[in-house]
């Protein structure tokens, strides 16, 4: 975007315009809303065939390999009906679809996309995963990010291997295309854990920040999706998502992993928000007793949560009291650490013009626009077009 | 109240449904077994257009791990959050409180018409 230089002489008459570039501050303020949380669809494995190295297409010769089977899907078709395209099949299988169903109609200036493959990272066959992840990040570049100012992308990455997980966030950590690595929240092992640090110390580098997306949980070599063991319905398994955003958020802070990493950024993406109070409390409490079992933690177990962590706002606590939601997000300090995400075009989406119509207007600006600026930094508006 | 020809009888069989923009709101005409019922395309929830959703039965109140399926063809799921709605009355099969808004509709002369409360 430019912004036009305008020269005025004394009869007032515009007489000359240099375009210049504007600047973040100028482009900032014209943001109406920034979308964290946008799954554009890989129709099938086969599309990635073309950044793919030959020893792998193989595997995608005779069906493909398989996937872990029965993740946890509910009883619809898991996506918004009425935004399903004729001629894919897809709800957002296309940019230009996403763009009129999404961006435009409900005024969205930059979509953060999350796509549709953070289940790679509990599959088994992890060196194929690490292809795959770099074949899925190079196809997200050219068909999504490059052609459309409005898209940017993230990291995917094999995240069981981390030091395949670095080497591919430095491949692309100076894509201005590309704002964040991505997690999915199955995992094997708490994401605070020093097995994974190396892909922390690749994302610092970079100044990327983390996101963890719910997702996958209870599948391929993940662990059970609660702490108990494997729920029997989706309405069981979707409410105990924030259940490993939780364990993943505590591990982070308790682990010493902002201590190690003071700059690293963390978002908790799809786990809503209202589990963040209640980790602040119970740390805080806990941590004057407990603190000689991790006396590199310097600060108190909130601050890093204030300072390190955002949460998304999909799906948005909906109590019959709207104060409530307020009061929570007032504890997590929201004006500093929540950001929108609509999940489109998941069943879950959230309505931004609807949802937060009680919010008061300058924290659903912070929430719309200006914390995800903090976050992602001026890479989000960083031009990205092909070279 | 005024009253709005949307539609011809024939343009929606049984089983049908038809979506109209009269009086500046879009309303779902659905045919269920002969008779009409007016939706507002509005889900009382985050307001998608709830009558774009699928029509299908729905599990009913029962005992605890028994499943008793029924009203096929009368309930409304929105195409978003799911919630579910019984359209011959609007209301959501959770909470009779939360409904969609209706409209009386008539058929005079073989013309489908609806009936808007003034604003
Ligand atoms: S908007 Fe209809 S169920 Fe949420």
């Amino acid at each position: 975007m430019t912004a036009p230089n305008i020269i005025i002489k004394e009869d007032s008459m515009a007489l000359a315009v240099e375009p210049r570039e504007a600047t973040f501050a100028e482009r900032a303020a014209q943001l109406r809303l920034i979308d964290t949380d946008v799954h554009n669809d890989l129709p099938g494995l086969n599309e990635l065939r073309p950044f793919l190295a030959k020893q792998w297409h193989p595997w995608l010769d005779n069906g493909g390999p398989g996937q872990a089977a029965r993740y946890y899907a509910n009883m619809g078709s898991g996506r918004m009906d009425d935004a399903i395209r004729e001629e894919d099949g897809l709800a957002a299988g296309d940019p230009d679809w996403v763009v009129q169903q999404l961006m435009t109609k409900y005024r969205i200036d930059i979509g953060i996309l999350t796509g549709s493959i953070i289940g790679l990272s509990i599959q088994h066959d992890y060196r194929f995963q690490a292809a795959i992840a770099s074949a899925y990040n190079e196809w997200t570049l050219e068909k999504w990010v490059r052609p459309f100012t409005c898209y940017k992308g993230s990291i995917a990455c094999a995240v069981q291997d981390p030091e395949a997980s670095a080497r591919e966030i430095r491949r692309l950590g100076d894509d201005p295309g590309m704002v964040q690595v991505l997690l999915a929240s199955a995992a094997r092992i708490p994401y605070g854990n020093k097995f994974y640090w190396p892909i922390y110390a690749a994302a610092v580098e970079h100044g990327l920040p983390v996101a963890v997306h719910v997702g996958s949980e209870g599948t391929g070599i993940a662990n059970a999706p609660t702490g108990v063991g494997f729920p029997s319905t989706y309405l069981e398994f979707h409410t105990d998502h924030s259940q490993t955003m939780m364990a993943h958020c505590v591990s982070l802070i308790t682990e010493g992993t902002f201590e190690e990493f003071p700059t690293l950024k963390f978002a908790f993406i799809e786990g809503g928000t209202c589990w963040a109070p209640y980790v602040m409390g119970r740390l805080d409490r806990l941590y004057p007793a407990l603190k000689a079992e991790t006396p590199y933690l310097k600060r108190r177990p909130s601050e890093y949560i204030l300072d390190n962590c955002y949460f998304s706002t999909q799906p948005i606590e909906e109590p019959d009291n709207h104060a409530h939601l307020l009061q929570m997000l007032a504890i997590m300090k929201a004006e500093k650490t929540v950001l929108f995400a609509s999940d489109y075009p998941h069943w879950d989406f959230d309505n931004p013009l609807m949802a937060f119509n009680f919010f008061p207007a300058d924290l659903k600006r912070r929430i719309f626009v200006e914390n995800a600026l903090e976050m992602y930094g001026p890479r989000l508006l960083a031009t990205h077009g092909r070279a | 109240m005024a009253r709005y020809v949307v539609a011809q009888e024939g343009d929606i069989p049984p089983g049908g449904r038809k979506i109209v923009r009269v009086a500046g709101r879009e309303v779902g005409i659905f045919n269920l077994e002969g008779t009409l019922y007016a939706l507002k395309n509005v889900c009382a929830h985050q307001g998608a257009r709830v009558c774009l959703g699928r029509v299908v039965g729905t599990t009913l109140p029962s005992e605890v791990y028994e499943f008793k399926y029924g009203l096929e063809g009368r309930i409304l799921r929105c195409p978003w959050h799911e919630w579910e709605y019984d359209i011959t009355t609007g209301e959501s099969v959770f909470d009779p409180n939360v409904r969609v808004i209706t409209y009386p509709v008539d058929v005079v002369d073989g013309e489908v018409a609806v009936t808007i409360p003034e604003r």
